[in-house]
């Protein structure tokens, strides 16, 4: 566990990359007041999961029964997280037009 | 030539076999295409998108309605997507949902162009094919899928009335949150990808009973991280308890039409993708106890979204002023009472008892097929009332109805009676069902915890009388303040004098187009045609549950 560093490249090392990746987009999401900002987070989540399902998917790093399930679903998932951030992105925008800001939490006529 | 028959021998069965039973989907893929098409030329387009909307939803019911009886587990495009019965009830259930919203839609416009008008179809018609993915999902990619269509569209429906300012900050805020709860869902399902190197659920049973019972602590910790993470998705979608946040404010800045929408088709397929996680860890298996120690979990993770939601959608709907925002408390609390039949479906599962599994199921699909009626009736009437005003305040909109609108006011009556569940109308059948699945678990199994449930579920129903009481009270016994001309046919010799709200009154008034009312009378009427040949419905119920297993 603690000379990952010296080792050869193995699927611990992309799971711990995928792991920091999550967190640290859990906090940017947590965080981050700025609408940008909480979607930068989003997009990291997204691919950590994605580097997730390839390093999972690879033949390369253990024996797997899944094909090419794991790729096939990491293309998936780019296509949709680009979808997503169109449509979020448009919503930020009609948002600043309304508010002149994008911090979210100035959002407040909806309360109760 | 191998690889030549290979590909020629897909393409058959993909003709033969999968194609006819993914009719539904083709049937608003085509619509969807076709009503953007049509804006092209220049007499089709006369024609209103809604109406065409309405044509498409009609078609693709008729096609569900094909396999609603008989249809079996079949699996279609090589594993990733499973039709039977049941996946036949919830398209139907769906297109349903779809041609009212139409009608609606088209007897209450909520936008005043007609490329604006275009938009909204294609939104709610790329929605709901989500939402039948959804349902028939048989794969990890098809649940990230299915979970993303349905969702992104409804971003955008959400922000519909762009004039309005607070649109767009519910429209922000459930995006924002959306993203969030469909990232963490991901990455549980990279997880379980992971864990046991398949993407196809039933494998994935399978596997787990291969695997599970040498599995380190470890892993076993991965796994139930992994579980957690994708109910929280799930859970996002239903609008469980601590995830719920979204729901109300969501519900009041959005247009009546799309909290139909949200409330009926996006949380009955959540509430069935659940069904469709839980249901493969019984079909296969061979020695029941090796997943009790998984089930256990669940149920405990599910009991406590259960009761928490339905006790806080309820107390939380006392004290709204806002007649949407105390609809949105009520969609959560009916959300929380239809998490409790999964309960009963892992205990069947645990004690592998067919019927008892098939009764919870059942109780499901037969509560969501009344709500649709119920909530059709009381979103029809709020995007009567309230979207046309800037104000959804209750008693500006609600006082005095009866003497306003009769007809209307008698119907919604009969609703709210019908959302909390007395004896003649449709929602006590639902309400019925769900605690007659309850009390047939604790009765198999014996388990103090369905009694508990029980207990929740008679309690909250005492609760929930408060609120809906209290708006047909205002319906009924309140004077008028809003409508100076009843005022005057009550009171003649003092004419005027009870105007005490500030709003134009004449407004209200035009707002009940013929259609619309007809709507709200027919939804009225439903809850007492409902009740009386709720057997009919119960036996489609039990054939759609029977399905599954």
């Amino acid at each position: 566990m603690f000379d990952l560093l010296s080792q050869p490249v193995t699927l611990t090392h992309y799971l711990c990359i995928s792991a920091f990746l999550f967190t640290v987009g859990l906090l940017c999401m947590i965080t981050k007041r700025n609408a940008i900002g909480v979607l930068i987070g989003i997009e990291l989540v997204l691919n950590s999961a994605n580097l997730n399902f390839i390093a999972f998917g690879s033949p390369y790093f253990q024996q797997s029964t899944s094909g090419i399930d794991g790729q096939l679903i990491a293309l998936f998932v780019i296509v949709l997280a680009a979808s997503e951030a169109a449509v979020a992105l448009a919503i930020t925008f009609h948002f600043y037009q309304k508010y002149q800001t994008i911090d979210v939490d100035q959002g407040q006529d909806l309360k109760g | 030539m191998n690889l030549f028959t290979t590909i020629l021998r897909f393409l058959q069965t993909t003709k033969e076999i999968d194609l006819p039973l993914f009719y539904p989907e083709v049937c608003l893929v085509v619509g969807l295409v076709g009503i953007l098409f049509f804006q092209l030329f220049r007499y089709v387009k006369e024609i209103s998108p809604f109406l065409l909307m309405a044509g498409v939803f009609f078609i693709a019911g008729l096609f569900s309605c094909f396999g609603l009886e008989t249809q079996h587990r079949t699996e279609i495009f090589s594993g990733l997507l499973v039709v039977d019965s049941f996946t036949c009830f919830f398209r139907f259930l769906f297109s349903l949902t779809g041609f009212f919203l139409s009608l609606l839609l088209y007897l209450n416009n909520p936008v005043s162009s007609k490329s604006a008008e275009a938009d909204i179809a294609v939104l709610l018609l790329g929605a709901t094919l989500g939402t039948f993915l959804m349902v028939s999902t048989n794969h990890l990619l098809m649940i990230f899928l299915s979970i993303e269509m349905a969702s992104i569209p409804s971003y955008l429906l959400v922000s519909l009335r762009r004039s309005q300012k607070r649109t767009s900050e519910g429209s922000l805020k459930y995006a924002v949150y959306g993203a969030v709860a469909s990232g963490i869902l991901l990455y549980g399902l990279s997880l379980l990808f992971g864990l046991f190197k398949t993407a196809h659920l039933p494998t994935m049973a399978n596997e787990i009973i291969r695997l599970f019972p040498a599995m380190e602590q470890a892993e076993i910790m991965l796994f139930s991280i992994a579980g957690l993470m994708v109910i929280v998705g799930l859970a996002f979608k239903v609008s469980a308890f601590p995830f719920h946040f979204w729901c109300p404010d969501v519900f009041e800045s959005a247009s009546s039409e799309v909290n139909l929408f949200l409330s009926i088709s996006s949380k009955g397929a959540a509430l069935a993708l659940f069904i469709r996680l839980i249901a493969p860890f019984g079909i296969f298996e061979t020695s029941p106890e090796i997943l009790n120690q998984i089930r256990y979990f669940l149920s405990v993770v599910l009991a406590v979204l259960g009761v928490l939601t339905v006790t806080f959608g309820n107390l939380a709907a006392y004290g709204q002023t806002s007649l949407k925002r105390l609809m949105a408390y009520s969609t959560i609390a009916h959300a929380g009472l239809l998490l409790l039949p999964l309960i009963v479906l892992l205990t069947a599962l645990d004690i592998s008892s067919k019927e008892l599994a098939v009764g919870a199921v059942s109780s499901l699909l037969i509560y969501l097929g009344i709500y649709l009626f119920l909530n059709l009736g009381m979103f029809a009437f709020t995007a009567a009332v309230c979207d046309n005003n800037e104000s959804a305040n209750i008693h500006d909109n609600l006082s005095g109805l009866i003497y306003r609108q009769p007809t209307i006011a008698i119907s919604i009556v009969l609703i709210l009676f019908g959302l909390i569940g007395i004896p003649p109308l449709s929602g006590f059948v639902a309400k019925f069902a769900i605690f007659a699945a309850l009390t047939s678990g604790y009765l198999a199994s014996g388990n103090i915890l369905f009694l508990f449930l029980l207990l929740v579920g008679g309690i909250n129903t005492v609760i929930s009388l408060g609120y809906y009481l209290y708006l047909i009270k205002i319906i009924v016994w309140t004077p008028s303040t809003t409508r100076p001309t009843v005022t005057h046919t009550l009171t003649p010799a003092t004419p005027q004098t009870e105007t005490i709200g500030t709003y134009s009154t004449q407004q209200y008034h035009s707002n009940f187009s013929r259609g619309l009312t007809a709507l709200v009378t027919l939804c009225g009427s439903s809850t007492l045609i409902l009740f009386l040949f709720w057997d009919t419905i119960y036996t489609v119920c039990l054939r759609a549950a029977h399905s599954l297993f």
